[in-house]
């Protein structure tokens, strides 16, 4: 019961996070560009890279979650082989 | 540039959604209680900083202010409200991350990748901000795309800090360093002043360590003056 709402909570997250990204995405793209920067292309770009890293943490969460299932699964089943 | 009158209140709405999600997702994994607790130490944390930082002239969110209207719809002090609610969404999102990638490991880790997550969203959210005036930075420091290290700094520490007293002071039992083994039957009563009290703890180191970044980095300052906040002196640092 616990488990499943610790794995809503983790798709809310990510869900807000990517909602969060999106509007920071559209924000960039309508700023005109950033200080320092020439032009709307040049700041998107700078946004793509900058939201790599964050992209990244998230799929490796949501990653996680599933390996450790794939784990309890493999020792269920050496247990089942075992009986 | 500023935009139209309508872009900062679209931008407000926006993040209200987005608190909206970031407190469900809270409440999912930790309950309500949990929830209840992050969510008010978060807001008498961000709101004392961020109002601490504009009376003294560091930055102010005047951009689309007319005579009539404030620029944005509700104000916590000197600070818009989506301000106070979006900074505890992303601290929540980056803990909840952080939490799930990171289990049961040492507090200062996690508060470092917490923090690391913060940041990364706020090098995209700051530039952002500053090229379309919801705040503009008015103190002299090194600019980066139109944002001052100081605030980079300050932002890190902000989160590393606050992650720290929530982890060790809410998630952890206090007395003993390990997680709390049902975190929803937390009586939020019991954890909520210890929390808060470790965070007046840590406030000072906060602002005088952003404080010191700050005069470290003014003479290097690549942004020629005159700084004009709507706070001068007596509170302002420089104007």
């Amino acid at each position: 019961m616990h488990e499943l709402a610790e794995k809503k909570g983790l798709v809310w997250a990510s869900i807000s996070i990517l909602s969060l990204i999106l509007v920071l995405l559209i924000m960039t793209s309508i700023s005109g560009g950033f200080a320092g920067l020439s032009g709307s292309l040049q700041s998107l770009a700078y946004a793509g890279v900058v939201m790599v890293p964050i992209l990244i943490v998230v799929f490796l969460a949501f990653k996680k979650p599933i390996d450790t299932s794939k784990k309890e699964q493999k020792v269920i089943a050496g247990i089942a082989v075992r009986d | 540039m500023i935009l139209s009158p309508v872009y900062p209140l679209i931008v407000e709405v926006c993040f209200y959604g987005i608190f909206a999600g970031a407190l469900y997702a809270t409440m999912q994994r930790y309950g309500t209680r949990v929830s209840l607790v992050l969510l008010t130490g978060a807001t008498l944390w961000s709101t004392s900083i961020e109002n601490f930082i504009v009376l003294n002239g560091g930055y102010d969110y005047y951009g689309y202010a007319t005579r009539n209207f404030p620029g944005y719809m509700a104000w916590v002090g000197v600070v818009p409200l989506w301000i106070i609610l979006g900074w505890f969404s992303m601290t929540a999102l980056s803990y909840i991350l952080t939490d799930v990638l990171l289990p049961g490991r040492s507090p200062y880790l996690r508060s470092l990748l917490a923090a690391s997550i913060s940041l990364n969203i706020d090098l995209l959210l700051d530039p952002i901000a500053v090229s379309t005036g919801l705040w503009r930075w008015t103190h002299p420091s090194v600019y980066v795309l139109g944002v001052p290290l100081t605030n980079w700094v300050g932002w890190f520490a902000i989160v590393y800090f606050f992650v720290f007293a929530f982890d060790t002071m809410v998630i952890r039992k206090p007395m003993v360093g390990r997680p709390v083994l049902d975190i929803r039957r937390v009586e939020w009563q019991k954890a909520l002043t210890p929390f808060l009290k470790r965070l007046l703890l840590l406030a000072p180191i906060v602002l005088l360590g952003t404080l010191a970044v700050m005069m470290l980095l003014a003479p290097y300052s690549n942004l020629p003056g005159p700084y004009r906040n709507v706070f001068p002196a007596p509170f302002g640092w420089w104007s």
